[in-house]
């Protein structure tokens, strides 16, 4: 039975109308990203966001796996087939911040080679909740890129040692 | 009801609303036939709303019965001087002649007149007047301004709506954290 080891709650990844939110959920056997939000116009989108699509949230605790891996919307990445995995710390163009990026060859059920990169960007709840805290922004992105490496190392295991690098 | 179509209508009035106010700001052309009847006293006019100030220029012509016309630019005094008995004591422009061109500074906001009369025939004449106005144009300037606070009024009873609906809706216990943290699962789930 496949379990659910961890969720990143908000990453975002280069669409060709603008970025898109995933969530991550992370098993011990893949990773899917859950698209949860997509721009269809980043010109439109300073309209306001009736001229976007609303976010979808879903239920990661309870939600059939499958299902999720079977939307063609989402991304799989089987771990398994992860040739390298790099947490690369960076500049995003879309938050115009410090921002940690995901970086995943894998190759995929066809035997291609595919490549993921999605930028860990917590949400506005997250660094509010933070900032409450006393934690300044730069800080709490690089709390946030140390859980999601915490849930990749907990996923992939030993596995990993020789396929990850890790910049925080 | 959902605030979505709400909010699609209050964007699409304030795009429109944002171009009428941008057209109201577009020089306005027109072409006008005035038929003039055989007879003294008769004339023919087109009427030029102005918006603080602005210029109009243009030509006219005697397409048909011949003779010259009297062209005049008059503002609302004197265009109801003129009237009420066909004297022109006072014009911003006066030009007699079978065709001829006009141009003219309108100084400030006022409903302005180009009036042709008979010259030197009292015979049925046409005569066409092509004009350009430019400065802001009322129409658009008026239509653009409402559509846009229409707009604005929607958009905000749009966001209103929505906000409520997400109050109103509970949150599941299990949906991505609201704090946005990362979550690591129980192993046995």
């Amino acid at each position: 039975m496949e379990t659910r080891i961890a969720l990143i709650p908000r990453v975002m990844m280069k669409g060709a109308m603008g970025p898109k939110d995933y969530g991550l959920l992370i098993t011990d056997r893949r990773s899917i990203f859950v698209l949860e939000k997509a721009s269809k116009a980043a010109l439109l989108g300073a309209l306001g966001d009736a001229l976007l699509s609303d976010k979808k949230t879903f239920d990661y605790a309870s939600e059939d796996i499958e299902k999720l891996a079977l939307d063609e919307h989402n991304t799989v990445v089987p771990h398994e087939d992860i040739q390298k995995l790099h947490l690369k710390k960076g500049f995003s163009s879309y938050t115009m911040s410090n921002a940690y990026t995901l970086l995943v060859d894998y190759t995929d059920t066809a035997g291609r080679s595919r490549s993921v990169k999605a930028f860990l960007t917590p949400t506005n709840e997250f660094l509010a909740l933070k900032k409450n805290e006393g934690v300044d922004k730069k800080t709490a992105i690089e709390e946030y890129a140390q859980s999601a490496r915490k849930a990749f190392e907990q996923a992939l295991g030993v596995s990993a040692a020789g396929r990850a690098e890790w910049d925080v | 009801m959902s605030p979505r179509p709400v909010q699609i209508v209050a964007y699409i009035l304030i795009v429109i609303g944002f171009i009428g106010l941008a057209w109201s700001f577009q020089p306005t052309k027109g072409t006008s036939t005035g038929e003039i009847p055989t007879g003294e006293g008769y004339y023919s006019y087109v009427r030029v709303s102005m918006w603080l100030s602005g210029h109009v220029e243009g030509n006219f012509e005697v397409t048909s019965g011949g003779g010259t016309v009297r062209f005049f630019i008059l503002d609302s005094a004197q265009y109801e001087d003129y009237s009420y008995d066909g004297i022109v004591s006072d014009s911003m422009f006066t030009l007699i002649g079978a065709s001829g061109s006009f141009s003219e500074d309108i100084p400030t906001t006022s409903t302005y007149y180009l009036v042709v009369d008979h010259g030197s025939t009292t015979a049925a004449q046409t005569v066409e007047i092509t004009y350009e106005i430019s400065g802001l144009d009322i129409k658009y300037l008026i239509g653009g301004t409402v559509l846009l606070a229409i707009g604005v009024v929607l958009a905000v009873v749009g966001l209103r709506m929505k906000a409520k609906a997400k109050a109103a809706t509970p949150p599941s216990a299990a949906l991505t954290q609201p704090t946005g943290e990362v979550v690591m699962f129980d192993k046995k789930t």
